[in-house]
């Protein structure tokens, strides 16, 4: 939908696609604060986004994620750090920054009066686009959001989930090769969230750098090359979406038999592979990759010998989610009932 | 093709910026109308309710022809109603979560408020032609040359654009808009503490002394003067004075506040 041509003003090749990579991170962070309150804000976040690929930031509410965009979009000022966004300093090239970057916050940044292709003209116009180019672009942006019909109706008139979609094409005017994205997919419906998927990852093929906060831990699992955990301000976590599954466990093996005899007999069988038993199911972690295959043939040829066979088989993968309940220590519900209580009384 | 988006650095893109949330402004009030009911139905009930309520008991006691007298004060009714829009506008922009995406963008930010302060000439142009014809249709009528109605127009829109600015100050130091609504009603009332609708000539000393020199009544007097043929004395002069001066102040103060609520 878009042509990478003309991108010549950027000091760093940002559009080089993810085969070639660039010397320079389309975004970098050293030592980032901007305080409210001792455990509110931001505190010294270090952060290396590689241009052309997806950063999600994950941690609960309040815990700093909207304040850490709105530093790099130029929206706040830090207290404390250094913030190069595109090769250009942040708090010295604003202007230049914010010729690079589109944004999308949690609340629609739109002029409701105008019609949703008025929105799209007139930001496009600040961009210092070309009429032509505005144009064909938002044509282009409307039919991808689904929003044609509605594109001369005020946007007063829109629902929230089109005002969501406008906004996102608002941000999308300009082509921009780093895009924050607040919470992108809150309030849309199941199709319009696989929609902006399939364009965040266009974009990304076309060498756009994402830096994406989400409540959705599928949704960083499914777009995200890197996650950033954070936590009352602070990074607690980084890595690649399978690195940090890797760290609260490995995939499990859990057999079903027929019996809780059968069930104990597989057990026995498979004492070396530190199955565990638990009624009629048998329970065993299988190493990841290629070891996984050789570990589940041993498996299966170890209950075959012992002469039972599973009704029923599945595979459990660690999800984001042990990560983050792990990493935010709010293990149980329970638990983070008690916990915030406790939080209430030391206050 | 250069279709990137680039920074604004030179006065052109600057000028191009401004002519754009001028016209964003402009489309506000063609999308909603409404916005031009104040403009118009404002001056146009105080001319009837002055003029016809009033006008008989205050016209006892004046030589000169009580509409004469009214006309080119309402005018700066009209500009006054017509600058305490942008109070609201303004306040609407910055609550709003449109501010952030104005914010992010390679644009000169200073057009955000200048673009809702300019678009209120045209504004106060069309309650200004509607304020004329009312009162030419109760009986107005000048013998003042083309000039003296050229002078008479732009001091009206001298004083909508320095009292705009007053607005925009209120907009920017505003919580919610309920209190910047409310505060904007500030911008009418030296209008009413004026010698705009009435002679201040049964004021005790002191305090006519205090109407009758305030910047409203400087230029209501040079448009008295103007619109009959009189000689303006030096009205004009201190009127086109005070208002310029009240602009650059209120423009200095504008983008101080906008400056800190941008580095929120």
């Amino acid at each position: 939908m878009c042509s990478s041509a003309g991108r010549t003003r950027l000091p760093v090749s940002l559009r080089g696609g993810t085969s070639s990579m660039p010397a320079v991170p389309a975004i970098s962070v050293a030592g980032l604060t901007k305080s409210y309150t001792e455990t509110t804000g931001l505190f010294d976040l270090d952060l290396e986004v590689p241009a052309g690929s997806v950063t999600a930031l994950l941690g609960p509410n309040g815990a700093g994620k909207t304040t850490a965009v709105r530093l790099l979009a130029t929206l706040l000022k830090p207290d404390r750090g250094h913030m190069r966004i595109g090769g250009y300093d942040a708090a010295r090239q604003p202007r230049e920054v914010q010729a690079l970057i589109g944004l999308t916050g949690q609340s629609a940044s739109v002029d409701m009066k105008l019609t949703g292709k008025g929105n799209l003209a007139m930001f496009g116009r600040l961009h210092h686009l070309p009429w032509r180019t505005i144009r064909e672009r938002s044509r282009l942006l409307l039919e991808r959001f689904d929003l044609a019909t509605a594109a001369n109706k005020p946007v007063q008139s829109y629902s929230g989930g089109m005002r969501r979609k406008l906004d996102l094409a608002v941000s999308l005017i300009a082509e921009p090769s780093i895009l924050f994205l607040d919470e992108p997919t809150t309030g849309l419906d199941p199709a319009s969230r696989q929609a902006l998927w399939e364009i965040i990852r266009d974009l990304v093929a076309q060498g756009a750098t994402v830096l994406l906060t989400t409540q959705y831990l599928d949704e960083a699992d499914a777009l995200a090359d890197r996650i950033t955990f954070i936590d009352a301000g602070r990074r607690i976590a980084q890595g690649a979406p399978a690195e940090l599954k890797a760290q609260v466990g490995q995939t499990q093996l859990r057999l079903t038999f027929r019996s809780t005899g059968d069930a104990e007999t597989a057990r026995a069988a498979l004492e070396r592979s530190a199955a565990v038993r638990s009624g009629a199911v048998v329970q065993l972690p299988l190493p990841g990759g290629r070891d996984g295959l050789d570990a589940l043939k041993t498996v299966i040829d170890a209950v075959d010998r012992a002469g039972v066979s599973p009704e029923r088989y599945d595979v459990q993968e660690p999800t984001l989610n042990d990560v983050y309940f792990q990493l935010t220590g709010h293990q149980r519900p329970d638990e983070e009932t008690k916990k915030n209580s406790a939080k209430e009384k030391t206050r | 093709m250069t279709a990137v988006s680039r920074p604004a650095r030179s006065l052109w893109w600057t000028l191009s910026d401004h002519a754009e949330m001028v016209k964003r402004s402009l489309k506000h009030i063609a999308h909603d109308p409404d916005q031009l009911v104040t403009v118009t139905l404002q001056p146009v009930l105080t001319l009837v309710i002055m003029n016809i309520f009033l006008g008989g008991a205050i016209q006892a006691g004046m030589q000169q022809n009580y509409l004469d007298f009214l006309l080119p004060g309402v005018f700066l009714v009209m500009a006054g109603f017509a600058a305490v829009t942008t109070a609201t506008s303004v306040a609407v922009d910055m609550l709003q979560g449109v501010i952030d995406r104005f914010r992010t963008l390679p644009m000169a930010k200073s057009s955000i408020v200048t673009g809702h302060v300019i678009s209120d000439l045209p504004r106060a142009a069309i309650g200004l032609a509607v304020t004329i014809g009312v009162g030419v249709l109760f009986g107005f009528r000048s013998s003042a040359g083309i000039g003296a109605w050229a002078a008479a127009i732009g001091l009206t829109l001298l004083v909508t654009f320095a009292l705009s600015w007053v607005a925009a100050v209120i907009g920017l130091l505003g919580r919610s808009l309920e209190v910047v609504q409310q505060l904007a009603a500030v911008i009418i009332l030296p209008v009413f503490l004026s010698n705009a609708l009435v002679p201040t000539d049964t004021l005790p000393d002191w305090l006519r002394g205090v109407v009758a020199n305030q910047p409203i009544s400087q230029a209501t007097d040079a448009m008295r003067a103007l619109l009959s043929n009189q000689p303006v004395g030096d009205h004009l002069a201190l009127a086109l004075i005070e208002f310029a001066a009240i602009s650059v102040l209120a423009f200095i103060i504008a983008t101080l506040l906008f400056k800190r609520a941008a580095t929120r």
